[in-house]
Order: structure tokens, then sequence, then C-alpha cells
């Protein structure tokens, strides 16, 4: 078959041709046995394609969507962690009022304690005296 | 004129609204008195099984159309499986009872099981020989029967001199598929036989 032949028969199929070709078509179609074979097999194989590219494209989207989805997955569950980490470290450097005086009466009293401490460090400390001295000393009471 | 199922495929897919119509009207004459005729013996009327054909056109063209359909069996099985199920749903919503002869009437539904087979064994013979061209041939033949563009446009996709080599190319392709699925569309047919 030579490919005019073959563009004439596309041509038809694709709902192309009009008129007068189209009417020649259509009774060679009705008459010759071979011919109409010929189209036949010819709108076999169109629909063969078409049904083929079809499931490609329904196996392929598929693919690239799931790929799609892990990266989405994987990408949302690291933003959800970091957020939450984010959140988390405001938190603990950001305080309320209320804690912030809690804070400072604790500082105050840090001092003062810390003051007192000082103060029991300070004090003077009774020396004491060597175990022989303390040991004559009660030999003399006695005696 | 009797089209046969793939020539009235393509109508409804690429035609103008009155081939399609022509199409429609000649699925109609095929497939209507089986229906009309199952849809009668399971509690219905002529005027359900009216309803019902127009569901079942109306799903055909947009599975068509929408790239949906797969040609695994003749279109009057498609139909009257479509038919079947429309009227199952039917039936259930509508708290009618489905007679137990309906399910023994499915096994023993006029369609010819053996031309079905024919049909969707030519069917992946179709789709083995294409995945057996080599990439560049699939591409052209993918371009022009699917997404159908111009010849002028696919040269320039796939980098022909002209739009002429291009055609050349494709008809080449197309000669080669017609070749291998005659030879084994053909032994398909003798095996059934």
């Amino acid at each position: 078959m030579n490919c005019e032949r073959q563009e004439w028969i596309d041509s038809y199929l694709f709902g192309e041709l009009e008129g007068q070709e189209r009417r020649r078509f259509e009774t060679q179609y009705a008459t010759d046995e071979a011919f109409r074979a010929e189209v036949d097999l010819q709108a076999e194989i169109m629909v063969g394609i078409n049904s083929y590219c079809s499931d490609e494209e329904k196996i392929q989207p598929t693919k690239i969507i799931s790929m799609q989805n892990i990266r989405k997955i994987f990408i949302a569950t690291a933003a959800a962690i970091a957020f939450f980490l984010m959140v988390q470290i405001t938190l603990t450097n950001i305080s309320t009022p209320q804690q912030m005086i809690a804070q400072q009466t604790a500082n105050e009293t840090r001092v003062i304690k810390d003051n007192l401490n000082d103060f029991e460090e300070t004090k003077p400390i009774r020396p004491r005296h060597p175990i022989y001295l303390r040991l004559a000393y009660v030999a003399l009471s006695f005696s | 004129m009797r089209y046969s199922d793939h020539i009235l495929i393509l109508k409804i897919r690429c035609g103008k609204p009155q081939e399609a119509d022509a199409a429609l009207r000649q699925i109609r004459k095929q497939s209507f008195d089986m229906i009309c005729a199952w849809i009668c013996r399971n509690n219905g009327r002529r005027a359900d099984a009216q309803d019902i054909f127009q569901d079942v056109c109306i799903n055909l063209v947009q599975n068509i159309r929408n790239n949906k359909y797969q040609h695994k069996a003749k279109l009057t099985t498609y139909n009257f499986r479509v038919a079947q199920n429309l009227w199952f749903k039917k039936l259930r919503k509508s708290g009618r009872n489905i007679p137990i002869d309906t399910f023994s009437d499915v096994f023993e539904s006029p369609i010819n099981i053996e031309e079905d087979l024919i049909v969707k064994e030519r069917n992946e013979i179709l789709h083995k020989y294409l995945g057996r061209l080599s990439q560049r041939e699939q591409e052209i033949l993918k371009l022009h029967c699917f997404e159908r563009q111009k010849m002028s446009k696919i040269a320039t996709i796939m980098g022909f001199k002209s739009e002429q080599t291009a055609k050349n190319f494709k008809c080449k392709a197309m000669k080669k598929l017609k070749k291998l699925v005659f030879v084994g569309g053909r032994s398909c047919t003798l095996r059934a036989m």
C-alpha cells in the first residue's frame, strides 16, 4: 500500500474528508472488499495505538505522582520537625510577665542567700586548739 | 453502510458531530434490542431500557473521548455489560428486588464470548508489536494517531528535515506494524477456529 493511500484512509478516519472526496471513499469502502479490509485494519491499529498510549499515560503519571508524593511527604515532615524545634526554642527563651517576675524574685532570693552565705563564711571561726593543749587543759581542771 | 467497531470508535473520537451521531445510530441498531430484551426480562419496561441505553451511550462517548475506553471486547458486549450494571444499580436504588434468575442470565447473555476473546487477543497482539517498534517509530505513531499532531509539527518536534520525510517515516512505521499485526492476528484467528 502506498503512502498516499494510507494518508487518504487516515484523513477519512480522522474525519477530515469532505464532500465529493468523502463520498468517493465511502463508495469504494462499500464496494471494494480489499479496500474495506485495509481500512478496517488501519482503524484497528489506530484504536490500538490510542489504547496503548492511554495505558502508558495512565502508568506514567502514577509513577511521577508517587515520587512527588514521597518528596512532598519528606519535605512536609522535615518542615514540621524544624518548625516544632524552632517553636520549642523560642518558647524556652520567651517568657510571660508573671514568669519574668517570678524569675526576678528568684534571682533576688538567690542574691540574699548568697549574701547570707558570705556573711556566714565571714563570721570568725573559733580557733581549734591542738589535742595536747586540750588534754593539758583537762588535766589542769581536774587538779 | 455498516462500519466495523474500530471505525465507529474513531468516528466518535475524532469525527464531526454528524459522524458521531451516525456512529451512535449504528450502535443503537446493534445493541438496543439485545439490551431492551434483557431489561424487559428483568423487571423492566421498554421505557427503562431507553433510559438505560441513553446512559450507556453517554458513558461510551465520554470514555472514548477521555481516552478511558479499552477495546477488549466487541462494542455490543461492552454496551451490554454497562447496561447490566446500570440496571442492577437502578434496581438496588429503587428497592426493587433483583430476581434470582438475573444472575444466571448474566452468564447466559446473548454475547459471543469467542468473538470477544479474538478481539481481546488481537488487541494484546497489537500492544505487543507496538512495544517492539523502535522508540522513534512509537513516538511518531503516538504523535500522529493519539495526539493528532499535524505532520509539519511532528517534523519539527522530531527533528526531520521536512514534512515529507516525516510522512515517509510514519508510513514505514505503519507498514511495519500492519505487517506484524496481520501475521500475528491471522494466527490468533486461526487458533480460535
